[in-house]
């Protein structure tokens, strides 16, 4: 009898051994990144798999050059990883496939608080009201200003809340004219569209209303916005025109300390602490008539639709964009953090914060976290790229100060409006 | 009077020649000289034409921080065997179409040809959906074999076979040689000149490929270089140094097969010449 239990036991024994083995589910990661990043993963992998013996996550390196050919091919063939890195301003198009997985029953389940991340970044991860993504990190703009130039104007640093009159002052104190050619501007720039959204929303405008019905670009609030941002260059001749920049770029000018201002993201830290030489800072992007507004953009992981183990795919996603994740990828110095502040990790959060504050300069770097409150994501939507193409081609003789902004955007607004109306029609279906 | 026209000829072909290779050059060399930069000091001013020191760890990061030695095999392995696998193919199909009888050969060949028509870009999703079904990917029967047929090489070869003379094949066949024989013994070495053309290109191109290696490879070891290399290349910076000193020895192999194959250039050019 004794014996017979004993033999039973070593059979359930292995039994069991034989199912929790078999119950370990593979979770495979895509992303593009460089060997740092990889090695972030890999670590971070490490980690997550020690403390999850059921799940083993696996990260799948695809280079960011025809990364989203690979991702489509792999969907495709119903081969799809289980998690994918993606970018915000590429994913409407993506989503609209339906390959990611809308995120709320997960939520749901988990009582998972996102009130940790920046609302513009979850905005921008919505895909017909539902959130796809839990956000990594996010890009967004402030003004850089090189703070020997203001001091030899005899201008004070400028007040966090500046206007725009402040910001066209600034600019024209800071333009230097000698024997009727500028040898110094206010302000550096740039006619890629990230640049110059800035100058539309903080004027009230938008590209179109909010459920995309309606193109609005050309509306007043938004000329006038932009047409301010155009007279920099061309009427107050404060920011240097094709001519004068030659072939320095926007950054390049301002490095060289030909320009005092330029409007740029935090990518430009380390070349600058590297490379500068003056003492330089930033300050959050004057206020219009409705107030500061930049860009939120960024990354983060989508769940596939197609994928198998969307449970465990769930836990390894709350933990990659989770306070672990984010530190880990904060340490290395290249992103701002999507999480803002979690009351309920107040140690962790605490732990992003300080990985994120890098020695100065700039001296004050708050601001990239600050301006997050109003910042609004590009508005990009399934075939964002053809407006953007569009938009791109009827600006380019507002950039050469051929044209003025209202005449050309309500020239090529038919065509934008029924890029609109075609998307309007495809998602009733 | 005429030998001084002569000469002039010679010095302007000399004047052009030299421009044209130098514009071929400078972008080489500037690789070069890019490989041996300090990391970060590219794009300094004044342009630094040749760094003052050598910085010998670009190369020492290129094959320490990631698997190049890897990725170089995986290259080699892929540009070697779509070459054998092309030559053999374009050759024999190539052959066939030239010299034997069969019933719908004009639209088969045509089918062939019609081929070169379709966009790469167009048959990589197919390719991997079906390669995937077959459990291929990741592995290099996915890197080499969708190229085992290719139109160019069978009408290059097929060209070719037409243009050489029948006659030494009808001399082959009188002796009593069977078709394979003429195939290997008599028509193969005499398109020695297009099979080095053929292997040249093939081998270029599959040192080259990086789009479909890319799409066909999960793991980061079955890389051939050209995609390894582009983890050098993120989204927020690019390390040129680095890149450049894995480019610098990835040229290595191609130039070997160019110096290899190019008597074979050469003769062959100067064949059509005479017959010409």
């Amino acid at each position: 009898m004794k014996r017979w239990t004993l033999a039973l036991g070593a059979l359930a024994l292995v039994l069991g051994m034989g199912l929790g083995m078999a119950r370990t589910t593979k979770v495979v990661v895509a992303g593009w990144g460089g060997e740092q990043e990889i090695a972030m993963y890999n670590e971070l992998f490490k980690k997550f798999n020690a403390t999850h013996p059921n799940i083993k996550a696996e990260f799948m390196h695809i280079p960011a050059k025809d990364y989203w050919t690979k991702i489509t091919a792999m969907f495709a063939a119903g081969k799809a990883p289980d998690l994918f890195f993606t970018n915000n301003i590429n994913f409407p198009a993506l989503a609209s496939k339906r390959v990611a997985q809308p995120l709320e029953p997960f939520i749901k389940k988990d009582n998972y608080d996102t009130g940790i991340f920046y609302k513009g970044i979850l905005d921008a991860f919505k895909y017909d009201g539902k959130l796809m993504a839990l956000p990594r990190d996010i890009s967004n703009l402030v003004v850089y200003y090189n703070r020997d130039m203001l001091k030899a104007a005899g201008l004070p640093d400028p007040d966090p809340n500046w206007t725009w009159d402040d910001f066209l002052r600034y600019a024209k104190a800071l333009t230097k004219e000698e024997n009727g050619k500028r040898t110094q501007w206010g302000v550096s720039f740039y006619t890629f569209f990230l640049f110059w959204e800035p100058w539309v929303w903080s004027n009230g405008g938008r590209w179109y209303t909010p459920d995309h019905t309606k193109f609005t670009l050309n509306q007043p609030a938004a000329t006038e916005g932009l047409q301010f941002y155009v007279d920099l260059r061309w009427k107050y001749h404060v920011a240097p025109t094709p001519e004068e920049s030659a072939d320095r770029s926007a950054y390049s000018m301002f490095l060289g300390g030909k320009t005092a201002f330029i409007v740029d993201g935090r990518w430009r830290v380390p070349s600058l602490k590297k490379k500068a030489k003056f003492d330089w800072d930033i300050i959050p992007f004057p206020k219009g008539k409705a107030g500061s507004i930049v860009d939120i953009d960024g990354s983060g992981w989508a769940m596939s639709s197609q994928s198998r183990h969307k449970d465990a795919a769930w836990e390894v996603l709350k933990f990659l964009a989770g306070p672990e994740g984010s530190l880990a990828f904060t340490k290395g110095g290249l992103i701002i953090p999507a999480i803002g502040f979690d009351p309920m990790h107040a140690d962790a959060t605490n732990a992003i914060l300080k990985a994120f504050f890098q020695p100065p300069p700039p001296r004050h770097q708050q601001y990239f976290l600050t301006v997050n409150k109003t910042a609004i994501p590009t508005e990009t939507f399934e075939r964002w790229s053809e407006v953007q193409n569009l938009i791109n081609k009827a600006l380019s003789p507002v950039w050469q100060g051929k044209e003025d902004v209202k005449s050309a955007l309500d020239k090529v607004a038919p065509q934008v409006q029924k890029i609109l109306d075609e998307v309007q029609a495809e998602r009733k279906k | 009077m005429h030998k001084r026209k002569q000469r002039i000829a010679d010095a302007v072909i000399f004047v052009v020649l030299l421009v044209g290779g130098l514009t071929m050059l400078v972008p080489f060399l500037w690789m070069i000289a890019t490989s041996f930069k300090e990391p970060g000091s590219l794009f300094d001013l004044p342009i630094q034409l040749w760094p003052h020191h050598l910085h010998w760890e670009n190369y020492k990061r290129v094959l320490t921080a990631v698997p190049f030695g890897r990725w170089y095999l995986n290259s080699l392995i892929i540009a070697l065997g779509l070459t054998f696998l092309n030559l053999t193919s374009g050759a024999m199909a190539g052959y066939a179409f030239a010299r034997f009888r069969w019933k719908g050969k004009d639209a088969m060949f045509l089918l062939s040809l019609i081929t070169l028509m379709i966009p790469a870009h167009v048959l990589i999703i197919p390719l991997f959906v079906i390669l995937s079904k077959i459990g291929w990917i990741d592995t290099y029967y996915a890197l080499i074999l969708p190229g085992l047929f290719d139109a160019f090489a069978i009408f290059l070869m097929r060209q070719n076979f037409i243009s050489l003379p029948r006659e030494l094949e009808e001399a082959a066949l009188i002796d009593g040689a069977t078709p394979w024989q003429i195939y290997w013994k008599v028509a193969l070495p005499l398109a020695a000149p297009a099979l080095a053309t053929l292997g040249t290109f093939t081998f270029l191109a599959g040192w080259n490929s990086f789009l479909w290696p890319l799409v066909a490879t999960n793991s980061i070891t079955m890389r051939p270089i050209t995609v390894g290399l582009a983890v050098f290349n993120t989204q927020f910076s690019t390390e040129w140094t680095v890149l450049m000193a894995g480019l610098s020895l990835a040229t290595i192999p191609p130039i070997i097969v160019f110096l290899a194959a190019q008597k074979y250039f050469i003769r062959g050019l100067t064949l059509g010449s005479l017959k010409g």
